[in-house]
């Protein structure tokens, strides 16, 4: 059976399913332009038929984003060549209003389960999110992102989503770190930002990477990743048994830890899991720099 | 998007706009004007010329057509004068839409410009353009600017949705067809700030 959520690209043969004709493609894209010229006439309310060249492509990027279809790619999927489009967007946009119902749920969540660690930018981040309801034109600007995110993640959301789904993972991820933080107490979390930055309440900073690097770095010598404090003498300690491994063992080593990590704080989650592993690759680097300096404070805070 | 070689999305609007255009003929020969198919290819030209200066977007047939209608019972209209005219009134349309900051629905601004062409500007383009930029452009930014400064001004939102209604009930498109319950999402679009 075909996949009907294959990508079709009416140039290239495909073997098993033949050549898409020409007058195929002609009659999607017919139908796709009325229904973009119906909803430039919803946007407008039927005032004009005319909009802003930035407008108008404000509305393509919309309906294609509710439709699935990623407009730096030249193939559609090719369902939509036999659907009706309008009944299609109809789904997607019902879809789509139930995808902002779960980013409701997952907001109270995050509100309800962050940790009291003092930070203006995941606040600001935070509140500007709760009012993404009623920013969110999601029949005219179902694509558009109407926050501003000051809080950096850990693992930023990839640029390749938009819309109600950037929202979602990003609340995603916040949970994740949230829930890592949680883990930790208030106290101890707060001494090793003041390490990593003394000002880190006023700065667009991360709260999650500067602890999880610590846990990690107490779980690579043995200590209990739960306590966070890491002396010179544990910094001497991990410089030891990392600086004579090649980097592909440093990075085996440091993702154990990882692994460690999670199972000493009982996260068992694939999430969780993987995204404190993914920190890995992104300390290497430091790590070596660390490594090359004879100096490890800057990647392992006090 | 897909794009086959042999035709293209403007295409497809240039044969709508050319069909709305030849439909007029039997409205605009009681007022003894015609347009030839080269009338017509030329209006059509004009349009995406218009379109392209004015840096707009523009499906279906446009708005050429409701020119054409709205102008041709104008006394300073002749069958010689009709399609530069109209070439020049549809350029006027898409400035003032900008300029205008899409405050004024077509159907409006048509009339209007009608009303102004025919007085006080008596068939003078330049005359009607001024008209239009320097007296409806004001009052349409001024409006613009009260309504933001007035703490006291009516919700918006609901004047908004009351006119969009006698708006939809009436427009040639009549989209609120299209606009049914599977339009509407469950929840309301208000803040979860307000919880």
């Amino acid at each position: 059976m075909a996949d009907e959520n294959a990508l079709v690209r009416p140039d290239v043969p495909n073997a098993d399913r033949g050549l898409v004709a020409p007058e195929d493609i002609a009659a999607f894209q017919e139908r796709f332009m009325r229904l973009l010229e119906r909803h430039t006439a919803i946007y407008t309310m039927g005032d004009a038929t005319s909009v802003p060249t930035h407008v108008a492509a404000d509305l393509l990027r919309s309906v294609a984003f509710v439709l699935g279809i990623d407009l730096e790619r030249p193939e559609v999927p090719e369902r939509l060549l036999t659907v009706d489009l309008e009944d299609e967007f109809r789904r997607n946009l019902a879809e789509i209003g139930r995808k902002v119902e779960s980013s409701g749920e997952l907001w109270r969540e995050v509100v309800s389960t962050l940790p009291p660690i003092p930070s203006i930018a995941l606040r600001d981040t935070i509140a500007a999110i709760g009012d993404f309801p009623r920013l969110y034109d999601l029949r005219s600007m179902a694509h558009d992102i109407p926050v501003v995110f000051d809080y950096p993640l850990c693992h930023p959301v990839p640029d390749t989503l938009f819309g109600v789904d950037y929202i979602n993972e990003y609340l995603r991820r916040l949970l994740v770190e949230g829930d890592f933080l949680r883990h930790f107490e208030v106290e101890e979390c707060v001494r090793v930002l003041e390490c990593s930055g003394p000002d880190f309440e006023d700065l667009l900073v991360n709260l999650y990477e500067p602890v999880a690097t610590n846990a990690i770095g107490r779980a690579l010598t043995g200590e209990d990743p739960r306590r966070l404090r890491i002396t010179d003498e544990g910094r001497a300690e991990i410089a030891l048994r990392l600086g004579p491994l090649t980097a592909v063992q440093r990075e085996r080593a440091m993702s154990e830890a990882a692994s460690v990590t999670c199972d000493a704080m009982g996260i068992d989650e694939d999430g969780g899991r993987e995204y404190l592993r993914s920190l890995v690759p992104e300390l290497l680097p430091r790590i070596e720099v660390g490594l090359a300096h004879g100096d490890l404070r800057g990647v392992f805070v006090g | 998007m897909i794009v086959p070689s042999w035709q293209d999305p403007v295409h497809i609007q240039l044969a709508s706009a050319v069909r709305e255009l030849e439909s007029c003929n039997r409205e605009i020969q009681r007022y003894g004007l015609s347009l030839t198919t080269g009338d017509i290819h030329a209006l059509v030209a004009g349009r995406r010329e218009s379109l392209g200066s004015s840096d707009r977007v523009e499906f279906g047939g446009g708005v050429v057509k409701q020119i054409v209608l709205a102008f041709a019972a104008s006394p300073f209209v002749s069958q010689e004068n009709f399609v530069p005219t109209v070439l020049e009134l549809q350029e006027l349309f898409y400035d003032f839409k900008n300029e205008s900051l899409e405050q004024i629905p077509d159907d409006d601004l048509i009339t209007k410009m009608r009303s102004l062409f025919d007085e006080p500007s008596e068939g003078d383009l330049a005359y009607l353009a001024e008209a239009l930029f320097d007296g409806l452009a004001r009052h349409v930014r001024e409006q613009a600017v009260g309504s933001i400064a007035d703490d006291d001004a009516a919700d918006p939102d609901a004047d908004r949705a009351a006119a969009n209604a006698l708006t939809l009930a009436h427009h040639r498109f009549d989209v609120s067809s299209w606009v049914d319950d599977t339009y509407a999402p469950g929840w309301e679009g208000s803040s979860w700030l307000d919880e």
